[in-house]
């Protein structure tokens, strides 16, 4: 998957604005959203927010973890904890990219974040590229992978998939040759009765 | 008052009842789009081409159609139709890419899908009756490529066509990135060394795993796993 088709599918998180303008229910296909009343807060998907924003159509209310202190003490557990931690959000990455990019205004202390949020992300990155290695070199058939985002496991494809199929194919060749090399031996032993 | 301003989700198409599955409340256009968005995922990232989701494709390209109607009549309106303009694009884009990859997937193991669904039937085929015609229509312009580009120059012996070993099949071994929606139990990893034993695996609710797509393709298409 490319990861602009990760950020599609991020894009359908639910997230709070303050709207600027009144409107009543808005009835779409993915469900209703509304009633619009300005200066009051509404849930819309993250598409529509950053549509609206862009049109200087509302504010956007940063997600509950998007801040400075929550997003240090993930960091220190993600450091200290040796398996993956659960994140905030299943989309932490593309939400909080695609906020710091077009509302970065709403958002206090965005600098700061982005900091602290590469450093979570080097870090898991970091857990992966370990893991991986160590499942490849117990000639990896399976692997739980539980509280990895949709934009960390993408960002291990196609490498680990393509060389876990690589392993069973060379441990499948090497099977094989064994077997062969048995039963040749057996026909060699017999002639000389 | 605009038509816009009634739930469009609820809906009133007899698709959605048709859609109504067995014991399960009535289907809202909401709850198809989501259902539709795994088969989308489940289809990039299979490596087999999946049964296709007829009922949720036009199911959805009616809400679209309908939709559509009602945007174009309220122009002035410039926030709503602004919106509802931007979400039918973005619809749209996921039913063409669910389109576009089973076709590709067509296009690359011909020979393969093909034979599977000429035993299968009724409602157990893969393939919308478009998508069976395509392939067998580009099965035959392959073979006539082939044959006057090359075939009919080659010496009588050698100037035969044999599908069956020309075809490419899909790697049904190959690794895939799957979530359990609900608890699995007694899944098998099979082993190829001949030393040890095929691995025996429970997964629980909500799990992530990487496994072998072989031992997971059949829960795939009943809806209990799905692939990230």
């Amino acid at each position: 998957m490319d990861t602009c088709e990760v950020e599609f599918l991020a894009e359908r998180e639910l997230i709070s604005i303050t709207p600027n303008f009144d409107l009543g229910v808005l009835h779409l296909i993915s469900g209703d959203f509304g009633p619009f009343k300005a200066g009051l807060p509404a849930e819309v998907p993250l598409w529509l927010a950053i549509n609206l924003r862009q049109r200087r159509k509302c504010r956007i209310m940063p997600p509950i973890w998007l801040n400075v202190k929550t997003l240090e003490e993930i960091k220190e557990r993600e450091t200290q904890e040796k398996l993956f931690t659960k994140m905030p959000s299943e989309h932490f990455m593309e939400v909080a990219q695609l906020l710091l990019t077009a509302a970065s205004e709403d958002i206090p202390q965005a600098g700061e974040i982005k900091v602290v949020l590469k450093d979570i992300w080097d870090s898991r990155q970091a857990k992966t590229r370990a893991s991986c290695s160590l499942l490849l070199q117990d000639g990896g058939k399976h692997a739980r992978v539980d509280n990895l985002t949709l934009m960390e496991i993408n960002s291990v494809r196609p490498l680990l998939p393509h060389s876990m199929d690589m392993i069973r194919r060379l441990q499948m060749e090497s099977s094989m040759e064994a077997q062969i090399s048995q039963t040749q031996g057996s026909s060699f032993a017999s002639p000389s009765q | 008052m605009s038509s816009m301003d009634t739930p469009s989700n609820t809906l009133q198409d007899s698709d959605l009842h048709d859609l109504g599955l067995s014991d399960d409340e009535p289907e809202t256009a909401t709850s198809v789009l989501n259902k539709f968005q795994t088969a989308w995922i489940n289809e990039k990232l299979s490596p087999e081409i999946l049964p296709y989701q007829g009922d949720y494709v036009e199911c959805l390209m009616e809400q679209i159609k309908h939709m559509d109607n009602n945007v174009r009549k309220l122009d002035k309106r410039d926030l709503r139709s602004g919106l509802h303009a931007l979400e039918l694009s973005r619809i749209k884009y996921m039913l063409t890419d669910y389109l576009r990859v089973r076709l590709e997937k067509i296009e690359k193991y011909t020979y393969t899908i093909l034979e599977a669904e000429s035993n299968r039937s009724g409602d157990d085929l893969y393939l919308s009756e478009g998508e069976f015609q395509f392939a067998k229509d580009f099965f035959g312009n392959t073979q006539t490529a082939l044959q006057t580009i090359a075939l009919r120059h080659f010496p009588r012996p050698l100037a035969s066509f044999d599908p069956a070993k020309m075809s490419v099949q899909p790697p049904m071994n190959s690794y895939v990135f799957v979530k359990a929606k609900k608890e699995v139990s007694g899944l098998i990893v099979p082993t190829h060394d001949p030393e040890e034993q095929d691995e025996e695996l429970d997964l629980e609710e909500n799990s992530q795993h990487i496994l072998p797509y072989s031992s997971v393709a059949a829960l795939v298409k009943d809806g209990t796993i799905m692939l990230i």
